[in-house]
């Protein structure tokens, strides 16, 4: 199954796009994921699966939209 | 900020009260309304924190000491009278209109409600704004001790910036001042950085007495929050004294108040700015003491 | 959908009646069985060496349960929302006097300053930072190892050397604004407990629940599950709240204890460990066309940060953004430097950058137009951006522009129409009467590069009521009611039929922040895609109950039915059914109605290389206009009048608006007149109101609020935010009034009555002292 990936602000460091497809398995999870970008830090991060919060248990749908983030503010 | 440790006595006699203060000498305040003694206790002391102090003596349930009252001529007010008592009283209202005025300025409404003119006199800030109404009026201030009471001119009872002159186990129990006659008028005007809950930064209290000719026959002219000791301007008040005063003459006045606030206190960094305001604060009060309000 | 009946109308607050009669529960105000009191020990210097801290006597004290130092943190020793630069409990130095270096809990507040005192630390006091100039130089020395200079951004378009050199007018000057603090009503406060399970929860007052458990996890090496954070209601933000304050304090100390512990901060200790407004020294340069054209703005901000980054980095950013306000400006030499010193620490302030800015631009403004002899109103009227125009950063504003519609509005207020005559009548002869007016445009949300979501819960509960959660925690702007409006709109109801749930980790999904004008927007697009899964979710239960086709189900108020007869005819009344009656339906097959909604903001076409932030899409726009008297004798100023003129797309509650609005008026006008923290070599020096000085009611002047709706099509119902920018433009308003009054330009705010005064005398051609 693909996934779409989009990196923001300081994560874009983790790959060379900021917007791409990733090919997981079926029952692949978040975990899966952050593990193939190789992010190490999980415990600062925003990780939405189609908007909503998840955490690394989250398991991946075909077609999910995957955004991941640092928590941040601004006016 | 740091709280401490403070023993807390409420005597119920003066005599109590002077024993108490007495024997613990610096170590004991007196508290009525507590809206300054508090403020100071929660600053550390290396930042003006009363510092040493282990006891706080309440005499508030002092029988006595609180009350406005008048007998031939003469008004008394006690050292527990609130500020918001005094500036609704109608002997002052009548007696002293300048200090019902003063009294109204102070803080808010809760800190009128709860301070007191004892506390305010004894305080000895140099922002007190009761303290310039009283030099006007030439009140005097009764202490009690031990040994009976005595009876002061309010210059006399400071010593300096949060300084006062009474001795250890004296307690404040009342100002006394003449009432004015209806030949008087009298005016307090105030600056401060906002229009309400404000500490003075500049004030000055006014007492004018007139003949039928419309001649100055008193002047009394107190400013406040800019002199070393408050104390009246008798150069300024000379000015008027025996005059139909005029714009030129009432200019002058002001003028010399604020000169002798710079003779008595120097030049400073602030003195750029508080001399002119004090000459306009001045001119508005001497004004407004003569039935004429120029706001 | 039918004509909103809510949105739009003047709601009471829904939770008015709680917080007058002093029901409403803050968290200060929470108590526990068994609650320890904690304290926090912070720094007697403002930089300097940690050498030695030693709690023995504290831990000795009876009734001290714990008294944890920098070892006691176990996971991170460090919080920021951008970079984790604050430490937790300062180990190797402190920078600034607000700085933690040890926390006690004990079993009353007495026994915990007692522990404070007892503590001791041996320190080796370092030179203080206190110039934000001076400690950009090399040779200064470091607050942080990494040098002194946090962030510089650099922006470049067009060529402003070329327009300054073709220009008719080119204004130059420098401009200095004040350290503002929030001054909220709660200080900085709560509770935290823990259970059997080890699972934290801590009730603390901020801006962003979510954020908050992440850096709590941080700090303390814990899952984030495993803490929850309730931060609904806050008594009062303003963007102070939008850091970490007491949470980790708390969470720590209730992990040691085992047991609830209590942290409220005194107003003295907030007000030095706070957050405040950045002072920023303001260099501009602008140019305009004989025929009043703006041609080119170049400007270089210096920011005081304090002693932490916090969000100094992108306030510095939005500062660039809107410097150049709400003007079209083809040339832009735009830089920012967000500086390290040990005064305080400033961060997230209402306006976020854009007051210090606006002020700076909007007196550039009337200068250029007086030189040019054009009228102030027609030439902001004449540069105003238009839908479509490409603004100063270069990207395109696609979005609702009211800028014109608000300065047009402006322009028939009366104060405006009438101040030639308002002027001709002050109220004694020393005094001097004059008309100011500013406009500003207000990024919502957080712009380019920064993702910003929303999501929203609604359950449909056994009385047919409806439970709508969003996490924008409530901080007093009144985004609950504005949100259980849109709820009643969006699924038929009655605002007395929505519970709000706000502000909680655990029972709503992560909307973000209540910051950047931006919860109105993400919440109420959230719920409405929420409430269009519910309005199904009900159709289909009604359906089925109904026996009807599913396309047949047709929504009332507070109901549904079967439109199973030819149009016109009245409905069976027996075709229909209550939200309570669907719940029950629901219920007795063992099912809940709950529907979630998301949302995802629309950006900026182009963003600015290199930077994150900026610029936004959407901006509110906003036009206010101050009549003052002028005391020459005194420089006393007194503001009299105020006419404040937002454009918040639709208006969701008028009232909320005007609240806003007034509440802003007064911000911005303390801002002007009299707000300022002093810090003196790295000590503050206004610790408490009684020297901090903020307007009061007796000093706020009438205010009218005119509201300008510019429908923003991507917003809940039209609507933009309206938070930040009501504060923004009323403080050069009053400072180009003084000018109107006197002819003095004030370029230092705040304007106290020695500023105005001196600025007089130096304008008499008197020597100061004279």
């Amino acid at each position: 199954m693909k996934v779409n990936v989009v990196l923001f602000g300081t994560m874009r460091k983790y790959a060379k796009e900021d917007k791409f497809q990733m090919e997981f398995e079926e029952g692949a999870k978040l975990s899966d994921l952050l593990d193939r970008l190789k992010i190490e830090d999980r415990v600062y991060i925003i990780v939405l699966v189609n908007g909503r919060r998840a955490d690394e248990d989250t398991v991946l749908t075909d077609g999910a939209n995957v955004h991941i983030l640092t928590p941040v503010g601004g006016g | 900020m740091s709280p401490r440790k403070l023993g807390y006595v409420v005597p119920e006699t003066l005599r109590e009260a002077s024993e108490f203060l007495r024997e613990h000498a610096e170590h004991a305040r007196v508290i009525a309304g507590g809206t300054d003694v508090l403020v100071q206790l929660r600053r550390r002391p290396e930042r003006g924190g009363a510092d040493g102090l282990r006891w706080l003596v309440d005499i508030s349930r002092i029988p006595g000491l609180a009350g406005v009252s008048s007998a031939s001529g003469t008004i008394r007010i006690g050292a527990l009278t609130t500020h918001e008592e005094i500036a609704r009283n109608p002997i002052i209202r009548k007696g002293a209109p300048l200090l019902a005025e003063a009294c109204a300025s102070v803080g808010s409404p809760q800190i009128r409600a709860r301070g007191t003119i004892g506390g305010n006199i004894m305080n000895a800030s140099p922002a007190a704004d009761t303290i310039p109404a009283l030099v006007a009026l030439s009140a005097r201030v009764r202490l009690s001790d031990l040994g009976g009471t005595r009876d002061i001119l309010i210059t006399d009872i400071f010593e300096g910036p949060y300084r006062n002159s009474a001795q250890p186990g004296e307690v404040l129990v009342g100002v006394y001042f003449d009432a004015l006659p209806p030949t008087c008028r009298s005016a307090f005007v105030k600056l401060g950085r906002r229009e309400a809950l404000a500490i003075a930064r500049l004030s000055c209290a006014v007492v004018i007495e007139r003949d039928g000719a419309g001649r100055v026959v008193r002047a009394a002219i107190a400013p406040g929050a800019c002199l070393p000791m408050p104390a009246q301007v008798s150069s300024a008040e000379e000015i008027l004294a025996g005059k139909v005063p005029d714009e030129a003459t009432v200019d002058a006045a002001a003028r010399e108040v604020a000169e002798e606030m710079v003779r008595r206190t120097g030049v400073r960094w602030s003195t750029d700015y508080k001399k002119p305001a004090l000459e306009a604060i001045a001119r508005r009060a001497i004004w407004r003491a003569l039935g004429v309000n120029v706001e | 959908m039918d004509e909103p009946r809510w949105v739009g109308a003047r709601v009471s607050r829904i939770d008015a009646a709680d917080k007058v009669t002093g029901r409403l529960k803050f968290m200060s105000d929470l108590s526990f069985p068994g609650m320890l009191w904690g304290a926090v020990l912070r720094s007697a210097h403002p930089h300097a060496l940690i050498k030695k801290i030693d709690t023995s006597k504290a831990e000795a004290i009876d009734g001290v349960v714990a008294v944890l130092t920098h070892k006691d943190v176990p996971g991170l020793n460090g919080f920021g929302i951008v970079v984790p630069d604050q430490p937790v409990l300062c180990f190797d130095k402190v920078r600034y006097m607000g700085d933690a270096v040890a926390l006690v809990a004990a079993t009353s507040k007495e026994k915990a300053s007692e522990a404070l005192r007892a503590i001791e630390v041996e320190y080796e006091p370092l030179p203080v930072v206190d110039d934000p100039e001076e400690a950009m130089l090399e040779s200064s020395p470091k607050v942080h190892a990494d040098g002194n200079i946090h962030h510089h951004i650099k922006v470049e378009r067009g060529d402003v050397d070329a327009a300054f050199r073709e220009a008719a007018v080119v204004v130059e000057n420098t401009y200095y604004t004040p350290r503002q603090m929030h001054a909220f009503m709660e200080t900085e406060s709560g509770v935290a407990t823990m259970d059997e399970d080890g699972n934290i929860t801590v009730w603390c007052g901020s801006q962003h629940p979510f954020r908050d458990q992440l850096q709590i996890a941080r700090a303390l090496g814990m899952n984030p599950r495993k803490i929850q954070v309730v931060s609904t209601p806050t008594g009062g933000a303003f963007g102070g709240k939008d850091e970490i304050t007491v949470q980790i304090y708390l969470a720590l100390l209730a992990l040691r204890t085992g047991r609830p512990v209590k942290i409220v901060l005194s107003r003295e200790e907030s007000a030095v460990a706070g957050m405040k407004r950045h002072p920023m020294k303001i260099r501009m340069k602008t140019a305009a066309a004989a025929d009043g054209t703006l041609l080119a703005n170049e400007v270089r901000v210096v920011a005081d940060t304090g002693a932490y980054a916090s969000l100094g980095g992108p306030v510095v950013n939005l500062a660039i953004e809107h410097s150049c306000g709400a003007y079209r400006m083809p040339n832009v030499k735009l830089e920012g430097f967000c500086v390290y010193t040990n005064n305080g620490l400033a961060g997230a302030f209402r306006g976020f950058g854009a007051n210090q800015v606006i002020f700076a631009l909007e007196t550039q403004i009337d200068m250029i137009a007086e030189r040019l002899g054009m009228d102030r109103l027609e030439f902001r009227r004449k540069n105003a951006l238009r839908q479509g125009d490409v603004a100063a950063l270069g990207h395109t504003m696609t979005a609702s522009v009211g800028a014109v519609a608000t300065l047009d509005a402006a322009s028939k207020c009366e104060i405006w129409v009438r101040r030639e005559e308002l002027k001709a009548r002050p109220s004694a002869p020393h005094k001097k009467r004059g008309v100011g007016i500013a406009t500003e445009l207000h990024g919502c949300g957080l712009g380019v590069g920064l993702p910003d979501y929303g999501a929203a819960t609604i359950e449909l509960l056994p009385d047919g009521r409806f439970a709508v959660g969003v996490s924008c925690p409530e901080i007093g702007q009144g985004n609950t009611t504005a949100f259980a409006q849109m709820a009643a709109d969006s699924l038929g109801c009655s605002v007395e039929d929505i519970v709000m749930v706000s502000g909680d980790s655990r029972y709503t999904l992560d909307s973000g922040t209540s910051t950047a004008s931006r919860s109105v927007y993400t919440g109420g697009n959230a719920i409405r895609c929420a409430a269009a899964r519910m309005r199904e979710a009900i159709a289909d239960v009604a359906a089925e109950a109904l026996g009807a086709p599913r396309e047949e189900i047709a929504f009332g108020r507070g109901s549904v039915e079967a439109r199973s007869c030819p149009a016109g005819e009245p409905t069976r009344s027996a075709g229909r059914l209550s939200f309570r009656e669907i719940a029950c339906i629901a219920e007795s097959k063992g099912r809940r109605l709950k529907t979630e909604g998301d949302f995802i903001w629309p950006v900026a076409d182009r963003g600015v290389e290199g930077y994150f932030g900026l610029p936004h899409l959407i901006y509110s726009y906003i036009t206010q206009v101050a009549l003052v008297e002028v005391n020459t004798l005194t420089g006393e100023v007194e503001v009299l009048r105020a006419v404040s003129i937002p454009d918040p797309g639709k208006a969701i509650n008028p009232v909320g608006i005007e609240a806003q609005s007034e509440g802003g008026v007064v911000m911005g006008m303390g801002y002007a007149l009299m707000e300022d923290t002093v810090i003196e070599q790295g000590i503050t020096k206004t610790p408490n109101f009684s020297t901090y000085i903020i307007p009061t009611s007796v000093d706020a002047p009438e205010i009218e609020t005119i509201i300008v709706e510019e429908l923003e099509p991507s917003g809940p119902f039209g609507a933009k935010g309206i938070g930040e920018a009501v504060c923004v433009p009323i403080t050069p308003a009053i400072t180009n009034a003084i000018h109107d009054a006197t002819g003095i330009w004030i370029t230092h705010i705040p304007a106290t009555a020695e500023r105005v005064y001196m600025a007089l005398r130096k304008q008499a051609g008197e020597p100061a002292g004279a």
